[in-house]
C-alpha cells in the first residue's frame, strides 16, 4: 500500500517538471515579445534604455534556462530570486498586485463552485441512476436515459442564459451582482452559489447517470447479490451494502478526475454570474496579455489536476482490496 | 524458396474480389439494414446530414486547400449562400435591415432579428458552418493523431511507448478549457485555428484507447503470422492493426463530435472563436447580446436549440452506431 502510494507519487513528478517546462516556453518564451512591445507603445516612444529596464523587470534577460530555473526558483538555492517553488509566482502586469496574494482570494472560490457543481451532478445523478436501473425497461426507465441524452446535449451556459432572460421577462428576476465572500455574508453567499452550482452539475449529471445505471446493473447481476439475498438480507441492505457501494468505484474515478474540469469549467459561469473566481481572472488576463498571472493560473489548474487524479488512484487502493494487497 | 514464389502477400491473405458486391450496392444495404435497426439513430444521421450540407464542409475544404496550395479558377460555391441567394427568407450572415431590429418571428424574418437587424435564422445556417467544420475537422485531426500515437507505441513498446506516454500524460494533465482559452486568446483565432488547436488538443487523450486495443491485438496469432512471412513494420500497422482498431476509432469520435461542438460553443460564447462578424452559435448567446434578449427572447432560444439539436443527433447517431458495431455492448446502456 505504502509502497504504491510512493511510487504513483514519483511518477507524477517528472509530469510536474514537464508542466513547468510547456508552460514556461509556450507563455515565457512565445509570447513576452509582444508584451514588451505593447506595453512601450503605451508610453509612445521606442528606447532602447526602457526596453532593457522593462526585460531586467519582467526577469527577462539571461539566457533560457537561466530564466526558467530563476521563474521555478531552482537558483534560490544558489543565492537567485524566489520563483514557484517558493511560492512567488510575479506580479499582475496589469493591476501590479502579486498573483498569488491574488490566487488566495480566487482559488477558494472556483473551487468551492465546483464542489458545489460536482455535488449537485451525483445529488442528481445517484439515486436516478439507480432508480433507472432498478425499474430497468420500465417506463422510468426509458424516462430518465432521455433525461441524460438530453442533458449531455444542451450546454449549461444556453440554460444558465435562458433562467437569466426569462427570469427576468416573467419574474422581473436578476441574479445578484455584488458578490459577497463566504464568512462575510453567508446567505448572500448562498443566494449567489447556489443557481450557477446548479446549472454547473447538469451536463456532468447526464453522463453520470448513464454510468451510475450500467454500472448498477453490472452489479445487479452478480453471483455475490445474489447470495445476499438468499442470506434472507433485507432488500435495503442489498441494496445499499452490496451493490450500490460496488456499483459506485467507477463513478468514484470520474467524479475525481472531472472536478478539474469542471473548475476549470465555471469559467464560463463565473463570467454570467459575475462571479470573482480563477476563472474571471483568467478571461481577463488573456484578454490584457498579462503572462505572469495566466502562467500561474495555468500550473495551478493543472497542479489541481494532477493532484486529483493522484486521488482518484490512491483512494482506488482503499477501495479496491485487490490494489491494496499487490 | 523466396516468399516472392508463393505468390506474394496477397494470395496468402486470400484477397479475392470474386464474391464480394461492388462498394455501392454494399453501402446501400449497410445503410438500409442500419436504418432498419435503428430508425432513430438513422433519423439523427439525416440530421447530421442536412447540417453537414448546411454548414457547407465540402466546399470550404475544397476553397481552402485550392487556397493553401495557390490554385486558382473559381472557387465551390457555398450551399449557404445559394440558399441566401434564391430564397425568400434567407439572407446573407451580415445583412443588416436597420429599420428592422430585434423584431419578433414574421413572413419577412422566420426567426426574427438581432441588436442590428440582421436575420437570426440566416445566422443559424451560416452559424451551422461553424459548428459542423470544427466538430467534423477537429475530430479528424485529433483521430489522425491518436490512432497514430496508439498503434504505433502499441506496436513498437518499449522505450518509445514509454517515452511518448510521458508526453500523452503531460498532454492529459492539463486543464482543457484553460489551456484553450489561453491558446486561442494569445493567438489568433479563427474557423482553421479552431479545428486545428481543438484537433491537436484532443489528439493524445484519444491515443489511449487505441494503444489498449493494439496491445491487445498484438498478441493474436496472425500478427506473428504476418512477421513470418515478412510483412515490414509499417504493412503490419496499416494493413493489420488499423482495421482492427478501426471500429474503435469511429464510435470515439462519435462520442468526441458532440463534445466538440459543446466545446466550440463555450469557447465562442467566451469570445474566443471567430471573429465577428460570422456566426457561430455560442457567440450568438454570447455576453453582448444578453442586455437584447429580454427585448427579444428569440436571440436567447434558437442559437441554443441549434446546439442542442446537433449534440443531440452526433449521441444518439453514435450511440446507435455503437450498438451495431460492437455487439458486445448491445443494449448496455
Amino acid at each position: 500500500m505504502q509502497k504504491y502510494i510512493i511510487q504513483r507519487l514519483l511518477l507524477t513528478l517528472p509530469t510536474v517538471v514537464m508542466i513547468t517546462m510547456l508552460t514556461f516556453l509556450f507563455l515565457r518564451v512565445f509570447l513576452p515579445a509582444d508584451v514588451i512591445d505593447l506595453i512601450i507603445g503605451e508610453y509612445g516612444r521606442n528606447d532602447p534604455g526602457l526596453r532593457k529596464n522593462l526585460e531586467k523587470e519582467l526577469g527577462l534577460q539571461g539566457s533560457l534556462p537561466k530564466q526558467y530555473s530563476d521563474w521555478v526558483g531552482t537558483s534560490w538555492f544558489t543565492g537567485g530570486p524566489k520563483g514557484v517553488l517558493q511560492g512567488n509566482l510575479g506580479k499582475s502586469l496589469h493591476s501590479g498586485r502579486s498573483v498569488v496574494s491574488e490566487l488566495k482570494k480566487r482559488v477558494p472560490v472556483s473551487f468551492e463552485l465546483g464542489l458545489w457543481g460536482q455535488l449537485s451532478a451525483i445529488a442528481i445523478a445517484v439515486p436516478l441512476g439507480v432508480w433507472s436501473a432498478l425499474k430497468q425497461d420500465q417506463l422510468p426507465d426509458y424516462g430518465f436515459r432521455s433525461l441524460a441524452i438530453l442533458l449531455n446535449a444542451v450546454p449549461g451556459f444556453w440554460v444558465a442564459v435562458l433562467i437569466i432572460t426569462f427570469g427576468s421577462i416573467w419574474f422581473n428576476w436578476a441574479p445578484p451582482i455584488n458578490f459577497q465572500y463566504l464568512f462575510d455574508d453567508p446567505w448572500a453567499h448562498v443566494q449567489i452559489m447556489a443557481l450557477p452550482a446548479l446549472i454547473i452539475g447538469l451536463t456532468p449529471s447526464g453522463g453520470l447517470l448513464r454510468l451510475v445505471r450500467t454500472q448498477m446493473l453490472e452489479v445487479l447481476r452478480q453471483d455475490y447479490i445474489r447470495t445476499a439475498h438468499a442470506k434472507g438480507l433485507s432488500e435495503t441492505t442489498v441494496l445499499y451494502k452490496h451493490a450500490l457501494r460496488n456499483a459506485l468505484i467507477p463513478v468514484v474515478t470520474v467524479i475525481g478526475v472531472g472536478l478539474p474540469n469542471i473548475i476549470a469549467g465555471t469559467v464560463i459561469f463565473e463570467q454570467i454570474f459575475i462571479i470573482p473566481g480563477m476563472g474571471r481572472y483568467l478571461v481577463d488576463a488573456v484578454n490584457n496579455l498579462d503572462y505572469p498571472v495566466i502562467m500561474g493560473l495555468n500550473l495551478v489548474f493543472a497542479m489541481l489536476l494532477l493532484i486529483s487524479v493522484l486521488l482518484v488512484d490512491i483512494s482506488y487502493a482503499f477501495l479496491d482490496p485487490r490494489i491494496r494487497f499487490n | 524458396m523466396a516468399v516472392s514464389e508463393l505468390g506474394g502477400l496477397a494470395e496468402i491473405e486470400g484477397w479475392t474480389d470474386e464474391g464480394q458486391k461492388s462498394f455501392l450496392p454494399r453501402m446501400w444495404w449497410g445503410l438500409w439494414s442500419f436504418s432498419k435497426k435503428k430508425p432513430l439513430g438513422a433519423a439523427c444521421g439525416l440530421i447530421i446530414f442536412f447540417f453537414f450540407v448546411i454548414g457547407d464542409v465540402i466546399p470550404e475544404t475544397a476553397n481552402k486547400i485550392a487556397s493553401v496550395a495557390g490554385v486558382g479558377g473559381t472557387p465551390v460555391p457555398y450551399v449557404a449562400d445559394i440558399l441566401a441567394d434564391n430564397t425568400g427568407f434567407l439572407y446573407s450572415y451580415d445583412k443588416q435591415d436597420l429599420r428592422a431590429r430585434l423584431q419578433g418571428s414574421s413572413g419577412k424574418h422566420l426567426l426574427g432579428t438581432d441588436a442590428i437587424g440582421r436575420d437570426i435564422l440566416s445566422r443559424l445556417v451560416y452559424g451551422a458552418r461553424t459548428a459542423v467544420m470544427v466538430s467534423f475537422g477537429a475530430v479528424l485531426i485529433s483521430q489522425v493523431i491518436g490512432a497514430g500515437i496508439g498503434i504505433s507505441s502499441g506496436f513498437y513498446g518499449g522505450a518509445y511507448d514509454k517515452v511518448l506516454y510521458r508526453f500523452v500524460d503531460v498532454s492529459q494533465s492539463l486543464p482543457g478549457l484553460v489551456v484553450l482559452i489561453t491558446i486561442l486568446g494569445i493567438f489568433d483565432s479563427g474557423l482553421w485555428q479552431l479545428v486545428i488547436v481543438l484537433g491537436v488538443y484532443g489528439g493524445p487523450i484519444n491515443s489511449r484507447v487505441v494503444r489498449g486495443q493494439t496491445i491487445y491485438i498484438m498478441a493474436s496469432p496472425f500478427i506473428e503470422a504476418a512477421r513470418v512471412v515478412g510483412a515490414s513494420d509499417r504493412r503490419i500497422m496499416m494493413r493489420y492493426l488499423l482495421p482492427n482498431v478501426f471500429a474503435l476509432i469511429i464510435l470515439s469520435s462519435t462520442v468526441q463530435l458532440g463534445f466538440i461542438v459543446l466545446l466550440e460553443a463555450t469557447l465562442s460564447f467566451l469570445g474566443y472563436g471567430l471573429p465577428p462578424p460570422f456566426p457561430s452559435w455560442g457567440q450568438m448567446l454570447s455576453l453582448e447580446g444578453r442586455n437584447y434578449m429580454r427585448t427579444q427572447p428569440g436571440l436567447a432560444i434558437y442559437p441554443g436549440l441549434a446546439i442542442g439539436l446537433l449534440v443531440f443527433s452526433y449521441n444518439l447517431f453514435g450511440d446507435a452506431l455503437r450498438d451495431v458495431l460492437d455487439p458486445r455492448l448491445r443494449g448496455s446502456r
